[in-house]
């Protein structure tokens, strides 16, 4: 009998647990990922998290500049003074003879890479004043609020340029958005004109009132060259301004049914001088306030001029940040392989090192320039050759070398 | 007339006129209570099936006029004090939907009496009162409101290693396929009315609870110990379990003792196993002469010259240096066997009753081994099955049950994996080399730094791999009769720990590598001019892996049941917890226990088993939910009549004898996604920035949002059913039809139609896809009729129909509306419409540009619709062109003929409504590396000499680029893979009675014969249209016959 008590007691138990349930069994909550709102809990997070507003600056040398991780794209390919007509992912001509399947993506890669630091800058506009005050300032918070707001303003001008109008969010979309949420309309090119324009003068006001005597505001945070300064944000004021005075945007009839689906038109359909005066007084703005204090013509001092010229124009594309660098994007990756793709194929060249020649000028270009006697090619008397080959010096080669006829003279 | 085992003193009463029998058992544990003038009776109600009648009627009178009455309680006992000792009483038993039932001249001793009484059930021709199994409980069979079938245990008792094998056909409602063939690794895929869910974290196979416990596995179990099969099909039936019921639920349940005298039962079948069909490849002279022919049609000289393609065929010439292998025939056996044994004993006391088995089975594959290794590298799997269910009875009103189940298994296989066998086959051709040269030298060339496929070497010759799993799933219950508190209210704990622990050990290698030298392929000396192309390793190196699982589960319920009259009331609540830890474990978050809570409950109601209703609902928690919307409710109602039980029903009773309708209407639920999908983290992983220059530089790597918690919950199974259940033919031959429509919302999943301009570093997830289901399921059933004399059928036939659809993927708009897979059914795949081969090069011209897909075509290729009519044939031309491998139809029939001592049972499984995507070396042979295979049907193609219109294959061509416009999805390429199958034959003797048995205490005995998968009937010719491949690459299902010998003593 005393087992059986025993064992009615482990029942009873065995009931009570089970009908007693404890509210916290499903409670268990990883506590080994950080959470969302620990970004904003100390410097060093608010400083990586701005970072990935400027990680998605184009580099045109990322991973040989193919569609994804180069943030360039493949529109290099494209672009009628290059000639990747050997790549090995992309043909020029499958995009010629428009034979690129629906299914290649590449061209939409951008749009989403350019949004991404969108987002992330308007989030970090938001939260930024709510940061740790301990361990982020005042000072700090200003300033990098200005910097987020003009990567932002200047991404969208990329995308201006790139697409032609686009979406503007004022605020980032929840990730629970409903169907009527994401149903976002373009704006029409001229408020998005207006967003950025007006976006870059909050900047400015931002970084130049975070300025000190010890950290100039058109000098970049820390002398961290790639920084948003006064300077950039000015510069492109300038360039959107520019964007919208050109005849691509200024009154082109030939984008009248550019519309949203409710009909607002995208595309203004009257031509604005003023525009050109707006972007020039611009433009005159930056160089009142930044030339030559900040910005400057970069020279290289040369007894002979010509080499002068020569070596300022080569040089002023190697010398990091040099007086005539407005804004750039430090340490791109894998510079070689531009290099040696952008480098002549050195026909006919043994034991030398080529390149790949992927941005020689193609036989058109070189058809479009005078003889050096100063004939056109189409003049019988310029003594131009289709076909056959001739040994020829380059001026500015050492040594004679075999080569087409057509390139000669 | 039942006979009971006697356990206790020789019965005292027995009414032979009564269909019940009785015995009475003397009760040693009872006092003695001589003084006194009255004693008591006290006995146990069970039904035939040995299971405890609850709410029994129990009226006693003795001829003195003294009466008395009781009820039996949940555990099916009565007792009655006050009675007058040494006098004769009569019983009378009643309840809903049994016989009542009388015993008459019970003597009543000092000592108190004891009985043991057998209820028959009223219409045990229509089987309408049988209890059957339910969510959470038993209910009487015609009281049922919602869709649920049962399989009758004894047509699962075949030789498999999986018995998901042997369900598909065998019960209406459940879809099933078998992917391989593979010893041990062959179980089937089950869907209960098919498909309702997609995408992936998001399970589409039914809940499987075993003796109570959700979870567990069906491919565990041997058939012998299998007591009941149930499975519940609409969301009446599956509304308790919540959100985990919605893909509906399939309940086992093992054998339990019944009291009485031990029974031992011994089950001993030997048998052998084949390829239902082995894929045919093509022999040396067809893959030379179609290679040939490829290669010139690509522009390509010819490989082989008539003098190379004659010696290879040539009989006498040297073979190591003119290949000419079956490589099939090389690595396969013609047959293997398979072996299983079982023994169970099973009985007990009035307080005690236990069934407890053990089962062994092997099954051996039928790839060879190399008898020269010195390790085995048998591909063979061997499993050891026990059982051990005791229940006590602690006090009168106490139940205790303990039941162990498990098993350990072994599998052995070569070193490189049996399945590599036949990918292996089918990526070497019968030319290239043959399987080892003189001196067991492995032939092959260099691929990279890995050998070119040589099936031979790779099964034989590459060590092995031996797999141990050990599984022991526990259960303890307490079942607590309260009629004390309230007459009808009984309580039920439950505690279940199961435990899997898998290791896997391996020695294996890559041997040396030879080639011979094609040029010179002799040596001075007349040897073969043999070149090491790659270095190995003769010796065998040494790896291990463990993996284990753990599952607990607790579990309390009350349940309340009642008559009063003609009306029954039933209830019961249940709590049910449940915690899955992860041994394996390696980051905090993971070892967090999966946990899941449910409550449920049910309200039956009934009315002279005339007019039903019940009432079910699930509330379920669980971690995957987010916290704001952690705990789901899931209601459901069912209605039921039984016309047949009507007056009005009279002028029709003759045509029926049983005619029941009932509706259900409810809501399951379903959990997918992943857990802490609702959390928003944060890596410290992403891109970053430089800044400065190179002297003086600062760089940040990134932070941003690594995963955006979404609101997550359950996806939920709006259900409704329709079901009509019919006896006529004087109860023969009944029909149960169901009507279904399944209603699925919140399907998790990732939304695709965020647009690119949110930002969004991923796309988030959410409950956003949308399904429905319709479909039909019957059942057909003859009980069995006398032909002639000793000659007796019977038939069943099942069928199921169910059409799913896509209704909402959240993905944006598409181009097209025929690319839109919304409105398609689920497993719906794309491609081309293939409008047939192009005859010219004019039919090229004039049809739109196919250049886009893989050059420009030629004549002998397909030609594709261009749908949107743009002239140009491209991803924008491509529709839903398959509905995918999951049959719509699934139709099962079998018949059981009894011929006096004889019996036999066939049973045929058909499905219509699938289709497979070729692929690979089943759609464009030569497309891939140089040495592939080929199907023997690749001369059924397309020739310059034939023109053909429709042959299997269009032009062959030689490498990827020649292939490139027909190696797509296309039409082309979908095939039917309906069948017909010869599923099983049963067949065997019953040794009649004899004295032997008498003498020896054997029951029966019978020997048998059964065979599995006999033939199949497919438009689709190239492999088993089961498996689970586009190519063949798969290890076939396999065939067997068995011979058996079964005894119960």
């Amino acid at each position: 009998m005393n087992i059986k008590h025993l064992l009615s007691a482990f029942a009873g138990l065995l009931l009570l647990s089970a009908f007693g349930s404890c509210k916290k069994y499903l409670n268990d909550i990883p506590n080994d990922s950080l959470p969302a709102d620990s970004i904003f809990s100390n410097l060093t997070n608010v400083k990586e998290y701005l970072a990935q507003v400027y990680a998605n600056i184009p580099d045109p040398y990322t991973n040989n500049r193919t569609g994804n991780g180069g943030h360039d794209g493949y529109y290099n390919y494209i672009c009628d003074d290059a000639n990747y007509f050997s790549h090995p992912e992309f043909t020029s001509t499958n995009f010629m003879f428009n034979t690129l399947s629906p299914s290649f993506t590449t061209f939409e890669y951008l749009w989403p890479e350019f949004y991404k630091p969108v987002r992330t800058a308007t989030d970090f506009i938001n939260k930024i004043d709510g940061a740790n005050p301990a361990q982020v300032s005042d000072y700090l918070k200003l300033h990098y609020k200005g910097e987020a707001r003009a990567m932002r303003a200047i991404f969208y001008f990329w995308m201006l340029r790139l697409y032609g109008p686009v979406v503007i969010l004022p605020n980032i979309l929840p990730v629970d958005a409903s169907d009527e949420q994401l149903f976002q309309q373009r704006a029409p090119f001229d408020s998005c004109v207006n967003y950025i324009s007006h976006q870059l003068d909050s900047a400015y006001d931002e970084i130049n009132a975070s300025g000190t005597s010890t950290q100039l505001p058109s000098q970049p945070l820390n002398l961290e060259y790639g920084r948003v300064t006064t300077g950039i944000c000015k510069a492109y004021k300038e360039q959107v301004l520019m964007l919208a005075a050109s005849p691509l945007f200024n009154g082109n009839p030939s984008l009248t049914s550019l519309k949203n689906t409710d009909g607002t038109p995208l595309a203004n359909q009257t031509y604005d001088q003023q525009k050109w005066k707006t972007a020039a007084d611009a433009a005159k703005a930056f160089i009142d306030e930044f030339v030559p204090t900040t910005y400057n013509l970069y020279t290289v001092a040369d007894t002979n001029a010509f080499n002068a010229a020569y070596k300022a124009c080569r040089d002023v594309v190697t010398t990091d940040w040099n007086s005539e660098w407005i804004f750039g994007k430090s340490y791109c990756s894998t510079v070689g392989s531009y290099v040696n793709q952008a480098s002549p194929k050195l026909v006919g060249y043994v034991n030398v090192t080529v390149g790949l020649g992927f941005y020689s000028v193609n036989q058109s270009m070189v058809d479009a320039y005078f003889m050096n006697n100063g004939l056109p090619i189409t003049d019988p008397a310029s003594g131009y050759q289709q076909s056959g080959f001739t040994t020829f010096k380059n001026p500015y080669d050492v040594k004679a070398r075999s080569t087409f006829n057509q390139w000669v003279n | 007339m039942k006979i009971l085992h006697l356990v206790g003193r020789p019965c005292i009463a027995i009414t032979p006129l009564s269909l019940l029998t009785c015995l009475l058992l003397g009760l040693a544990t009872l006092p003695a209570q001589a003084q006194k003038k009255t004693g008591k009776l006290k006995g146990i109600i069970t039904n035939e099936a040995g299971v405890y009648l609850s709410n029994v009627s129990v009226d006693i009178r003795n001829t003195s006029g003294h009466t008395a009455s009781t009820m039996s309680d949940s555990l099916g006992i009565f007792e009655v004090n006050g009675l007058a000792i040494d006098s004769m009483y009569t019983l009378s038993f009643s309840m809903v939907g049994y016989k009542t039932t009388e015993m008459r001249d019970v003597l009543i001793k000092a000592g108190g009496s004891s009985i043991l009484v057998q209820m028959i059930a009223k219409d045990t021709a229509t089987g309408m009162n049988a209890v059957v199994v339910v969510g959470y409980g038993k209910q009487r069979k015609i009281t049922l409101t919602g869709a649920q079938s049962t399989v009758n245990t004894s047509e699962l008792k075949y030789p498999v290693a999986n018995i998901s094998t042997m369900l598909a056909g065998r019960v209406s409602g459940l879809v099933g396929v078998q992917r391989s063939g593979l010893p041990g690794s062959n179980s089937a895929d089950i869907w209960i009315r098919g498909i309702s869910t997609f995408g992936s974290g998001n399970d589409s196979h039914p809940l499987i609870i075993v003796d109570g416990v959700k979870g567990r596995s069906l491919d565990d179990l041997v058939a012998e110990d299998i007591a009941s099969f149930t499975i519940l099909k609409d969301a009446s039936a599956t509304a308790v379990y919540g959100a985990e019921g919605a893909n509906g639920v399939i309940i086992i349940t093992l054998k339990r003792g019944k009291p009485g005298k031990i029974t031992l039962m011994g089950n001993y079948l030997e048998g052998i196993t084949s390829f239902t069909k082995l894929p045919k490849l093509a022999n040396a002279s067809e893959y030379m002469n179609l290679r040939n022919e490829a290669m010139t049609a690509s522009g390509l000289a010819p490989a082989y010259t008539q003098d190379y393609i004659d010696s290879t065929l040539s009989k006498t010439a040297n073979h190591y240096v003119y290949p000419n292998i079956d490589w099939m025939k090389t690595i396969l056996n013609k047959v293997a066997h398979n072996r299983t044994f079982n023994v169970s004993a099973t009985g007990g006391t009035e307080n005690t009753q236990y069934y407890s088995s053990l089962s062994y089975y092997e099954e051996s594959s039928l790839l060879r081994t190399d008898g020269l290794q010195n390790y085995d590298a048998a591909t063979k799997y061997r499993r050891f099955n026990f059982v051990s269910n005791v229940d006590m009875k602690l006090t009168r009103t106490t139940m205790f049950r303990l039941g162990l189940n498990g098993f350990v298994a072994e599998f052995n296989q070569p070193g490189n994996g049996a399945l590599s066998a036949f990918g292996d086959a089918m990526r070497a051709n019968p030319v290239l080399y043959p399987a080892l040269y003189p001196g067991r030298l492995v032939a092959g060339i260099a691929e990279g730094t890995t050998p070119s496929p040589n099936p031979y070497a790779d099964i034989t010759q590459s060590g092995y791999q031996n797999t141990f799993e050990a599984k022991i799933s526990s259960t303890v219950q307490l079942e607590q009769d309260l009629g004390g508190i309230l007459k009808g209210l009984s309580a039920n704990a439950l505690y279940s720990f199961d435990v899997d622990d898998t290791s896997m050990q391996k020695r294996t290698r890559i041997r040396n590598v030879y080639f011979l030298n094609q040029a010179t392929p002799y040596l001075p000396d007349g040897s073969l001019n043999l070149t090491q192309v790659l270095v190995g390793s003769e010796s065998l190196t040494y790896g291990h892996s463990e993996a284990s699982q753990r599952n607990f589960s607790l579990q309390g319920q009350l349940g309340y049941s009642r008559q009063f009259g003609l009306h029954s009331v039933g209830g019961t609540i249940v709590y049910n917890q449940r915690s899955i830890p992860n041994p394996e474990a390696t980051t905090y978050t993971d070892a967090i226990p999966v946990r899941t809570q449910n409550y449920a409950s049910r309200v039956t109601y009934s009315y002279d088993d005339k007019y039903l209703a019940e009432f079910d609902g699930g509330y379920t928690g669980s971690q995957v939910f987010s916290p704001e919307n952690r705990y789901g409710f899931f209601p459901s109602f069912s209605v039921g009549w039984v016309l047949s039980r009507e007056k009005f029903f009279t002028p029709l009773s003759s045509l029926f004898d049983f005619f029941k309708v009932r509706y259900s209407n409810g809501y399951s639920g379903a959990i997918g996604g992943t857990r802490f999908d609702y959390l928003t983290t944060i890596t410290t992983g992403a891109a970053g920035i430089s800044f400065g220059t190179p002297s003086a530089n600062a760089t940040y790597s990134g932070i941003n949002i690594s995963h955006y918690g979404a609101n997550v919950r359950w996806a939920k199974s709006h259900d409704q059913d329709v079901g009509v259940e019919l006896k006529t033919l004087n109860n023969k031959l009944s029909l149960t039809v169901d009507w279904f429509s399944k209603y699925r919302t919140g399907v998790f999943l990732t939304r695709a139609n965020f647009p690119g301009f949110a930002g969004l570093q991923y796309n988030p997830d959410g409950n956003y896809g949308i399904t429905i289901n319709k479909g039909i399921d019957a059942t057909l059933e003859l009980a069995p009729i006398p032909l002639a004399r000793k000659l007796n059928f019977s038939f069943r036939a099942t069928l199921s129909y169910n059409r799913d659809k896509l209704l909402e993927n959240g993905a944006a708009p598409y181009e097209e509306p025929y690319l839109d897979p919304r409105g398609q059914n689920i497993l719906a795949s794309q491609g081309y419409i293939a409008e047939g081969i192009f005859q010219s090069q004019a039919q090229i011209d004039n049809h739109a540009d196919q250049s886009g897909i893989g050059g420009k075509p030629r004549v002998g290729d397909l030609k594709y619709k261009d749908l949107n009519g743009d002239g140009v044939v491209n991803a924008y031309d491509q529709t839903t062109i398959s509905t995918g491998d999951v049959p719509r139809w699934t139709f099962g029939a079998g018949f059981n003929v009894n011929y006096s001592n004889f019996y036999l049972s066939a049973f045929f499984q058909a499905i219509e409504g699938a289709q497979r995507m070729m692929s690979d070396i089943a759609r464009s042979p030569f497309a891939g590396g140089a040495d592939n295979n080929l199907f023997a049907n690749a001369e059924d193609r397309w020739t310059e000499e034939n023109h053909a219109t429709h042959p299997f294959y269009p032009r062959l061509g030689y490498g990827s680029s020649a292939n490139a416009n027909n190696n797509v999805a296309s039409t082309w390429w979908v095939k039917d893979i309906s069948f017909v199958r010869f599923k099983t034959l049963d067949m065997g003797y019953n040794i009649p009675q004899n004295k032997l048995f008498k003498k020896t205490g054997v029951q029966d005995a019978r020997f048998y014969v059964t065979a599995i998968n006999l033939f199949y009937w497919s438009p689709f010719k190239l492999w088993d249209p089961e498996l689970n491949t586009g190519d063949g690459n798969s290890y076939p299902n396999t065939r067997n016959f068995s011979i058996g010998f079964q005894t119960h003593f």
